[in-house]
């Protein structure tokens, strides 16, 4: 399979899993609201039976509810910022936010290894000029990588930072088995970073932790603006 | 008697809404928010119907039921999750589950699975009585 191929079939991967984690996560909010809904209707039949509800549980019922749409709110809002990330091929933005939105969408996958996801985001916004979706999708790629090999109460940390004219995305975890597996992965992310003129590269630390490192050039190279054009025009 | 119910989520404030209103309707309801407490509380207390979620958090909800029907192959499971497709229903049902119901829910659709499941499993205990006190008479000779 070519490599434009393959790294087209895995970026439908991507936004599939993503859809499918934040479908999953509106569900359980709208869930919620049905049982409120139901608990006020339950309450009224009650009440028409002689058993006066109470007007402070009703308030109280009311603000959860409020509370549950401004959750489903921001949901919605991050998945309409990360399926616009595939409107332009190479585009100005600012990577702090990405960053963000990315550990967000990812929350839910550490969620469920009881594994908490950390970061910290430079405060001077970080403008670069590159590929969103494919930022995007190498930083949930090692985010997953890390995921996979984290034990239970585990913390990752994602570090952002500019180094020179790159950025550099730390995310430091325990560290990966070298196997055929994580190889196949590893070189899978490689042709991400490639395609967008960054790379990776994974260092052990003292303390035992490793730190998958992502270089993302600040303004993408013209002749990989090219690649990537070329790229989503085959498709 | 009352329909015993183990509820088993990990969204907190989903499972004690449920609960509320299965309990205004007659029911015991007991809430586990992940798998391994599931399968402790099984370990404690009896239940006519286990309400499980799929996706939770340290253990799925096909391995936690594979783990409650490991201590009581008599439990009905109904599974109710938002992570309904049509391949995880199937999956579930072969591995023993007796329903697989989709979130969110209409209680009166649920409670009428529960019932089905409770009816179902008060029948396969009395199945099994009947079977014991039998094995018992024929080793009397009676």
């Amino acid at each position: 399979m070519g490599t434009n191929r393959l790294l087209h079939e895995m970026e439908l991967f991507f936004f599939g899993t993503i859809s499918a984690s934040v479908s999953h996560e509106l569900n359980n909010v709208l869930s919620i609201i049905n049982e409120y809904a139901g608990l006020l209707d339950d309450l009224v039949t009650a009440d028409k039976k002689g058993i006066p509800f109470e007007n402070e549980r009703i308030k109280k019922i009311a603000l959860n509810i409020s509370e549950q749409i401004k959750r489903q709110q921001d949901i919605i809002k991050l998945l309409n910022r990360f399926a616009h990330r595939v409107d332009k091929p190479v585009v100005q933005f600012i990577l702090n936010d990405l960053v963000y939105d990315i550990i967000r969408l990812s929350q839910r996958f550490a969620s469920l290894k009881k594994v908490s996801l950390e970061f910290t985001l430079p405060q001077d916004p970080l403008n670069i000029i590159n590929n969103p979706f494919a930022v995007q999708h190498a930083i949930f790629s090692c985010l997953i990588l890390a995921l996979d090999f984290s034990n239970r109460n585990d913390c990752i940390t994602t570090l952002l930072d500019k180094e020179e004219e790159q950025a550099t995305i730390k995310i430091i975890c325990r560290p990966i088995d070298k196997n055929d597996e994580t190889e196949k992965i590893l070189k899978r992310i490689s042709y991400i970073t490639d395609n967008i003129g960054g790379r990776i590269n994974i260092i052990l630390t003292d303390d035992d932790s490793q730190i998958i490192r992502l270089f993302i050039p600040l303004s993408v190279p013209d002749h990989t603006r090219d690649n990537i054009r070329d790229s989503i025009n085959e498709h | 008697m009352s329909i015993k119910v183990l509820l088993v989520d990990d969204e907190k404030e989903f499972t004690s809404i449920l609960s509320e209103r299965m309990e205004s309707r007659g029911l015991t309801v007991d809430v586990a928010n992940t798998g391994p407490l599931a399968i402790k509380k099984v370990k404690e207390k009896s239940y006519d119907a286990i309400i499980l979620d799929l996706a939770m958090p340290e253990m799925d909800g096909i391995e936690a039921m594979k783990q409650l029907l490991q201590e009581n192959p008599d439990l009905q499971v109904i599974f109710l999750t938002g992570h309904a497709t049509l391949e995880k229903g199937i999956e579930a049902v072969k591995l023993g589950a007796v329903e697989f119901m989709e979130k969110p829910v209409d209680i009166n659709k649920l409670l009428d699975k529960v019932n089905e499941a409770k009816t179902k499993k008060t029948h396969i205990t009395e199945m099994r009585t009947e079977k014991e006190i039998k094995d018992i008479l024929r080793k009397k000779g009676w």
